[in-house]
């Protein structure tokens, strides 16, 4: 962690998100969401990432260590990113977010860091 | 249109009110600086006046003292004409105050002339005018003052008899020119004043004496008057302000008050009127808005049940039931669905349980594509992972936001047979009297999130008599901070065993599963063998 861009939190009634991003050594972009992502919040991931996604980024990592929940809204924003961006990987995400983007049929889409 | 109408009766309240209570304020304001400022010119106009009455009080000895000498001398020398006339020649002439000064003798038909000096001649001893002046001033003793006399010129008559030699009368005339104005240097202290002078207690015409103005007689308006004891008679003193005593920005005060009051009034009712149209118009918006949200919202609804299917194809050998629930949160819409589709004339049929992400309109209307899509692939007799594979290039999350889950399902009924794909979705719950599983699915890339070019793969399960295939979305399952695998178990552990009807089932599962916790929207479809 060289330099923080920014950071956004929200305070929703109905979910909480703080999204942070840096670039590593490596040059990949790592954008860090904790908090509960969904419908009512997914905006804020969005305005976030949607810039990176839009960039000749090569390599983004989601670091998922402190997501604790993330609906289909939320998935979306990552799902568009991974399109764009030749390489996207999950960081440390929990059982309960691995276990969605499993069933989801993502796991190739969106492969956890090895 | 009646929300107009009321809006603009009610906008009249407002700002007639402010107006109303403004124009109160100012009359009040106005009033208040009127009267201050007329009792302070009434009190000022008083002042001035008791200070003329000092002054002219001051004046008078003028008048009385050279009489009274002269009295003195008369009685010192015993009435001597040469000794009177001597003293008394300086006061009788142009530059002294009488035209005339004369010492009478005795009384009634004995009256006759000791000395007289000044201008004008003294008077016969049988006028009668003198007679009644000599009488009284026998009788008092102090200065008896008459006026105005006409003849033979208008004048003020004195008589003062002296006190030892009660025989001998002092009698002097002094001119008046009522006519003429008084005249006011511009920086005496009553330059400020237009007055009157009169001998007597009242403004009597015919008492003039003297006035600035003789042309506005008598003085009306604010007017202060004072009186003077001359003699045994009096000097009355009336005076109006010529000018504001006050200065002018006082006397304007009122008006000022009155006009800035009235156009801050304007100002304020206008700036009123202003803000209850805004308001109104922002609440004729607020609730057109919502109407025009209702609507929305009421198309999107009848969009999406009939989307659902409300009758299930009539299969023999097999029962359909399905639940349709929107989300708790507000949002009313959202893009869960399933559908059951005849597919040729051999019994066989597709089942479709899918869910596009995001909520609302978008939501729903991805679903209606989607929807139509899959009955159009599975007329063409398209087998599911197909259908899968072709609805993949009809959503892209890149670009539309968006992407979906769908579970199809072909059912052979004759054979109790099912061929599954699955593009991201939750696997159906398969529950028969002895056991109650998930059915093992490969599931691939949700629609709309291409994954290079892998196909969907196909899984075949045979399905037991009286068994119950459950498909349904997340939202049956999925709570917030628990895993997925916690609600996939608890739906397990509400069906396992339950041989009920399979619309009872399906209440069970909505009340005991989902408890009104679901964010989400739900859609549950639940197929049985019957035979």
């Amino acid at each position: 962690m060289d330099e923080l861009e920014g950071e956004q939190t929200t305070n929703l009634e109905a979910a909480q998100v703080s999204v942070d991003q840096w670039q590593e050594e490596s040059g990949a972009i790592v954008v860090r969401i904790s908090g509960e992502v969904d419908m009512s919040n997914a905006d804020i991931l969005r305005e976030t990432i949607d810039p990176i996604a839009a960039s000749d980024v090569r390599h983004l990592i989601f670091d998922l260590g402190g997501l604790e929940f993330i609906d289909s809204s939320g998935l979306t924003v990552l799902l568009a990113a991974a399109q764009k961006i030749p390489q996207v990987q999950l960081r440390d995400p929990s059982a309960i977010v691995r276990r969605i983007v499993e069933v989801t049929g993502l796991a190739e889409v969106l492969p956890t860091e090895p | 249109m009646a929300i107009v109408e009321e809006g603009g009766a009610r906008r009249q309240v407002a700002p007639v009110l402010v107006l109303l209570l403004g124009l109160a304020v100012t009359g009040i304001l106005t009033w208040t600086c009127w009267t201050v400022n007329q009792h302070n010119e009434t009190r000022l106009l008083r002042l001035q006046v008791k200070e003329v009455g000092t002054v002219l009080s001051a004046t008078l000895p003028n008048v009385e003292s050279p009489l009274t000498s002269a009295a003195d001398i008369a009685s010192a020398t015993d009435g001597d004409p040469t000794r009177f006339a001597a003293y008394a020649a300086p006061y009788a002439g142009p530059k002294g105050p009488f035209m005339l000064v004369a010492l009478y003798e005795g009384s009634g038909a004995a009256t006759h002339v000791v000395a007289a000096v000044g201008k004008w001649p003294a008077p016969a001893a049988g006028s009668l005018s003198l007679q009644s002046a000599l009488r009284r001033a026998m009788a008092i003793h102090v200065l008896d003052v008459t006026g105005i006399l006409s003849q033979p010129h208008p004048s003020i008559a004195y008589a003062l008899s002296v006190v030892s030699k009660p025989h001998l009368v002092v009698y002097a005339l002094t001119a008046v020119h009522p006519r003429q104005p008084l005249k006011v240097a511009k920086n005496s202290a009553f330059a400020d004043l237009n007055y009157a002078l009169y001998l007597g207690r009242s403004a009597q015409p015919g008492d003039l004496l003297g006035a600035t103005d003789i042309s506005h007689l008598p003085l009306t308006g604010r007017t202060a008057s004072d009186t003077t004891p001359f003699g045994n008679n009096t000097l009355y003193f009336v005076a109006t302000s010529a000018a504001d005593l006050g200065g002018s920005l006082l006397n304007r005060l009122p008006w000022i008050v009155a006009v800035v009051g009235t156009l801050s009034t304007l100002a304020v009712a206008f700036a009123a009127e202003q803000l209850v149209r805004g308001r109104r118009l922002a609440e004729q918006l607020a609730i057109e808005n919502q109407a025009l949200y209702g609507e929305q919202r009421s198309i999107a609804q009848t969009l999406q049940r009939a989307l659902l299917p409300e009758q299930f194809p009539d299969v023999p050998g097999l029962e359909f039931a399905g639940r349709y629930l929107p989300g708790t949160d507000r949002v009313d819409i959202g893009g869960d669905w399933y559908d059951v589709i005849g597919v040729g004339t051999d019994n066989g049929l597709l089942f479709v349980v899918g869910d596009v992400s995001g909520r609302g309109i978008q939501a729903a209307t991805t679903m209606a594509c989607l929807h139509y899509a899959i009955r159009a692939y599975a007329a063409q007799g398209d087998p599911a992972p197909a259908i899968l594979s072709k609805l993949s290039g009809l959503l892209r999350v890149s670009t539309d936001g968006q992407f979906a889950t769908v579970l199809c399902g072909a059912v052979d009924v004759r054979r109790h047979e099912v061929k599954l794909a699955s593009a991201g979705h939750l696997p159906p719950l398969l529950v028969t009297a002895e056991h109650c599983d998930y059915v093992k699915t490969v599931t691939g890339a949700p629609i709309g999130v291409p994954n290079g070019h892998a196909q969907y793969a196909e899984v075949t399960f045979s399905v037991p008599r009286q068994a119950t295939l459950l498909a349904f979305t997340d939202g049956l399952v999925e709570r917030r901070g628990e895993p997925l695998d916690v609600g996939l178990q608890r739906l397990r552990a509400a069906t396992s065993g339950e041989l009920c009807p399979l619309d009872n089932l399906l209440t069970k599962v909505v009340a005991n599963v989902m408890a009104g916790t679901a964010q989400d929207d739900t859609a549950i479809l639940g197929l049985r063998w019957t035979n």
